[in-house]
């Protein structure tokens, strides 16, 4: 079979979904927790974390090439250390998706299948990644590629509808209350939804160019928060001081949308669209879930794990997070630290292993007689 | 194996390279198939009466030419007999030789296209083909002459594929005419036709039809490939060979294209396409296929360049609108009804009082109404078929509505969903949507909007996962290829489609490089 | 649920069989995972397993002093 490559154009947009699949569900509500009128700041400085990533991922690919992380670790650390490090890798991923399909569950659940169980949510959910993985990782790409754009045409459409039921004044003064709740605010975009670029370090191995990896880490880093920091502000204009009451703030801003007697209420639209979005999010994660088991336990393909996998990602989510509170409490006390743990800290001493090694086996060989 | 084509001459060489197989019985058990020809015409005779046993239709003649006896053999009705008289029988009676040899009556038939034939396979497979074999007494070889004539019909109108401009020929079940065809279009040596015989006893020849300075040259080597492996009895139509040497034999989907229209087959070998053509079928089927490419019309590349990009919007609209128009609307009714308006909610909720049946049941029992209504005007005659299509209209659309079975929105519903999928260019795409339909419609009933989103990703996902002979079937949106765009939803002007699909490979990319119309700086007058 | 999961799991297994002996005590593996965490979340079995519990106590506390810096 022929390697399955991606284009640097796939690469971002994977990464993009990947990080606003669940980020524009869930960080305007965690901004409104600390701050609301200068919420666009803390996005705008989100992008810190997206461009820590693109560092340690420069560091990682001048060491160890284009290996996926999960290989890295295994060649340089060791079977043990090497693999009790992928261990810890890949029950971030799972650990990560089980937390993403949470959300989901609980944003469909609570938006428009009330009466519906959420493990049949999360079922169907766990179906359509399932398939996409165990299809492959271009397909993985095309399928975002295809979404993309309809998403182009439809966000666009919503802002701009949205734009006149905006209030700048919501917005002033900037920096009233100093820069502390700005900043606190940041701490979840950048290091919890900004970290989760570094799940590229997974796909070094299918990507076209090794040059593009790093423009597509700062593009897509970009895009990302340039899209959330017009999302967090017009949601702001709009909906006002209760954006910190608000379970979903954004859905709330496309409920306030009507044009004539003939386009309202499209906020099942947006749970939608948002929905598919998700499910590439799922995919990616999943497909970086499903290559690590490969190098950890030396598997024929990332297939045997696909289905599996997806399954336990189902379960893992509803037995995890039993309650829903349990959700918003792990992404703002725990993922931060974890995550800057796991994606950047693991790689980055990888990285220095690597190269630690590399020198010693340099100074042991016989030095080549230059004359 | 695969030969170039050169008239009659070269395809009989092929025979030679055929397998064994077929013959294996024929030949008798002392003389194989490959064995040469007898030396005597009695011998000669009784080999033919021997694979030939129990054929009526055979016809044998043995013609005194004055003292050498000659042979003639035939299959009743595949040889004009007046054309055999005339090129044949006449010139044989005005050889004035005594005892002519076998080079003295090649010259008197010198206005004939002779060939030699030199094992029994080749004779048997001349027979078989419709031509007349010639045996002179005491000769090594037979001689075939060329006077079939097979019964066909003449070339037609497309009658599955009509346009309203451009030309209207069709393909007929000749692939003799049908080459000819495609060569009126491209008069140029690179136009180049490989074929091969398939089938174990439809000895069906098989083409490859490409621009070889054009084409990737991979694609015509796995082309090649796949027929090579093909192993069956008989191989008459392009349908069977579609679902041998495709990608994807398990998708719904069409992952070739087909077509009857030597014009649209023109166009896809300039595009880098490669066209397969069965003797016998009246329309051929091109390689690699896009689905964007299966949405466009002949039409539209004779029509104004401004209007097709509504008509292919129209189009692709169409397709969605096809596969998921009922079950939106099943979906609308039960789970979601907070996105209606709320005047549009209110006449919709009324007509749905006392509807015995869900509205998923409902949609279910008129879309397989519709189904028996549509199988049922397709099978019968035409004129009786019109009245079915009357008489069920009148009944679902109407009665049904009056007697409160169904509400008059779904009726509306599941025949505008019926328009849609008639308005798709390519028949292969009406039946998958339609029977994809009944499984949107269950999930909308199940789960609404919901339901529908998941199974279009998976059937996105399932889309984006196929390959037509290697190339992206999703192409040029996923994978995403700007340049490609041009012929999509939009079909560019001709002048800017100056190069080919990037994503087909072309070992010549450049169609041409004619500028922009519109006067130049002499003709208005202009001075440079 | 637990019924669900053991249809999925039993499908899952049959779309994917597994090659060698290791690909299938993992595969196993898992879908016994899959079949005790919807037992867990169906039946509220082993009510006291907190997977996130030893994550809290490293990370939550060092994500407090994040907030606490800022």
């Amino acid at each position: 079979m022929e390697k399955e490559r991606i284009s640097s154009t796939q690469l971002v947009v994977l990464l993009i979904w990947t990080t606003l699949g669940t980020g524009i569900v869930t960080i305007p509500y965690v901004l409104g927790l600390f701050t609301v009128r200068d919420g666009w700041i803390s996005t705008l400085l989100s992008s810190a974390g997206g461009l820590l990533v693109t560092a340690v991922a420069w560091l990682y690919i001048r060491m160890l090439e284009m290996r996926r992380l999960t290989e890295a670790l295994l060649r340089t650390f060791g079977p043990v250390v090497g693999r009790a490090l992928g261990l810890w890798v890949v029950f971030w991923i799972w650990i990560s998706n089980c937390t993403v399909l949470r959300e989901l569950e609980l944003f469909v659940g609570n938006t428009i299948l009330p009466r519906t169980p959420e493990y049949v949510i999360g079922f169907l959910a766990s179906t359509t990644f399932a398939y996409a993985v165990y299809m492959g990782v271009e397909v993985l790409a095309r399928t975002g590629e295809f979404i993309l754009p309809l998403s182009a045409v439809v966000g666009p459409v919503l802002i701009m509808l949205s734009l006149q039921y905006m209030d700048i004044h919501e917005m002033m003064p900037v920096l009233a209350d100093g820069w502390s709740p700005v900043l606190r605010g940041a701490v979840v975009p950048a290091l919890a939804y900004g970290m989760e670029f570094g799940i590229v370090l997974q796909y070094l191995h299918a990507v076209n160019h090794r040059q593009s990896v790093l423009g597509s880490l700062v593009m897509s880093t970009g895009l990302v928060s340039v899209v959330l920091t017009i999302v967090v502000a017009i949601t702001v204009g709009v909906t006002g001081h209760s954006v910190s009451y608000l379970n979903y703030p954004v859905l709330e801003m496309v409920r306030t949308i009507r044009v004539g007697r003939f386009l309202e209420r499209i906020d099942t639209l947006y749970v939608m669209a948002v929905m598919s979005t998700i499910f590439i999010k799922l995919g990616a994660f999943h497909y970086a879930w499903c290559e690590g088991m490969k190098d950890i336990f030396g598997l024929s393909s990332h297939r045997t794990l696909a289905v599996p996998g997806a399954l336990s990602v189902w379960a893992g989510s509803l037995a995890v997070f039993a309650k829903a509170g349990t959700v918003e409490h792990f992404i703002i006390t725990d993922v931060p630290s974890y995550f800057v743990f796991t994606v950047l800290v693991i790689p980055a001493v990888t990285a220095l292993a690597a190269w630690w090694k590399q020198r010693r086996t340099h100074r042991g060989a016989p030095r080549r007689n230059v004359a | 194996m695969f030969h170039k084509r050169k008239g009659k001459k070269m395809r009989h060489m092929s025979l030679s390279l055929e397998s064994n197989s077929q013959y294996g019985s024929l030949g008798g058990a002392e003389l194989g198939p490959d064995s040469p020809v007898p030396d005597t015409l009695s011998a000669m005779a009784q080999s033919i009466q021997e694979d030939w046993d129990r054929c009526a239709d055979l016809q044998t003649r043995i013609v005194d030419v004055r003292g050498t006896k000659v042979l003639l053999v035939w299959i009743r009705g595949s040889v004009n007999l007046s054309r055999l008289e005339l090129s044949v029988l006449t010139p044989l009676t005005e050889i004035y030789r005594e005892r002519p040899r076998l080079e003295h009556i090649q010259w008197a038939l010198r206005s004939c296209r002779l060939n030699p034939l030199r094992t029994r396979r080749e004779v048997n497979q001349m027979i078989a083909d419709g031509g007349v074999v010639l045996y002179v007494d005491g000769a090594s070889v037979a001689l075939s002459v060329d006077s079939g004539d097979a019964p066909g019909r003449s070339v037609d109108k497309a009658e599955n594929e009509p346009t309203l401009y451009g030309p209207q020929e069709g393909f007929v079940e000749s692939l003799d005419v049908n080459l000819a065809l495609l060569r009126k279009r491209i008069r140029s040596p690179h136009l180049k036709v490989e074929s091969r015989r398939v089938g174990e006893y439809s000895h069906s020849e098989v083409s490859i039809v490409y621009v070889d300075n054009i084409v990737k040259p991979q694609l015509v080597e796995e082309a090649r490939r796949r027929i090579s492996g093909l192993s069956v009895d008989t191989m008459s139509d392009i349908y069977k060979l579609m679902e041998l040497v495709t990608d994807v034999p398990k998708t719904v989907f069409p992952m070739v294209e087909e077509t009857e229209r030597p014009d649209r087959v023109v166009g896809g070998l300039m595009q880098g396409r490669i066209a397969l053509m069965v003797d016998g079928a009246p329309s051929c089927f091109m390689v690699p296929v896009q689905f964007v490419t299966l949405l466009a019309s002949a039409d539209d590349y004779y029509m104004n360049f401004i209007l097709t990009l509504f008509i292919r919007l129209l189009r692709h609209m169409a397709f969605w609108l096809s596969l998921l128009l009922p079950s939106l609307y099943v979906a609308l009714l039960t789970y979601n009804q907070d996105l209606m308006p709320t005047p549009l909610l209110i006449s919709v909720a009324s007509q749905h009082r006392g509807i015995p049946l869900p509205t998923v049941l409902e949609a279910l029992v008129m879309m397989v109404s519709f189904e028996l209504l549509r199988e049922a005007g397709l099978r019968l005659p035409r004129a009786v078929g019109q009245s079915v299509s009357i008489v069920g209209t009148l009944i679902i659309g109407d009665a049904a509505v009056r007697a409160g079975l169904v509400s008059a929105g779904m009726v509306i519903v599941v025949a505008a969903t019926g328009m849609a999928s008639f308005a798709l260019p390519v028949y292969g795409f009406v039946n998958p949507n339609r029977q994809l339909q009944y499984l949107f419609v269950l999930v909308a009933g199940l789960f609404g909007l919901v339901g529908i989103v998941t199974l279009g990703y998976l059937l996105v996902v399932h889309l984006v996962s196929l390959r037509s002979f290697g190339v992206p079937y999703m192409g040029p949106i996923a994978p995403l290829n700007f340049h490609d765009l041009k012929d999509t939803f939009v079909r560019a002007p001709w002048y800017a489609m100056d190069r080919r699909p990037e994503q087909m490979e072309t070992v010549n990319p450049r169609r041409g490089r004619t500028r922009r119309p519109g006067p130049t700086k002499q003709s208005t007058g202009e001075n440079p | 649920m637990i019924a669900m999961a053991i249809v999925a799991c039993v499908v899952s297994y049959l779309i994917h069989r597994p090659t060698s002996w290791r690909e299938r005590v993992l595969t196993w593996a898992i879908l016994l995972c899959v079949v005790g965490l919807s037992l867990r979340t169906a039946l509220h079995l082993w009510p006291n397993l907190d997977v996130l519990g030893p994550l809290d106590l490293v990370f939550g506390s060092l994500t407090r002093v994040i907030y606490k810096v800022l």
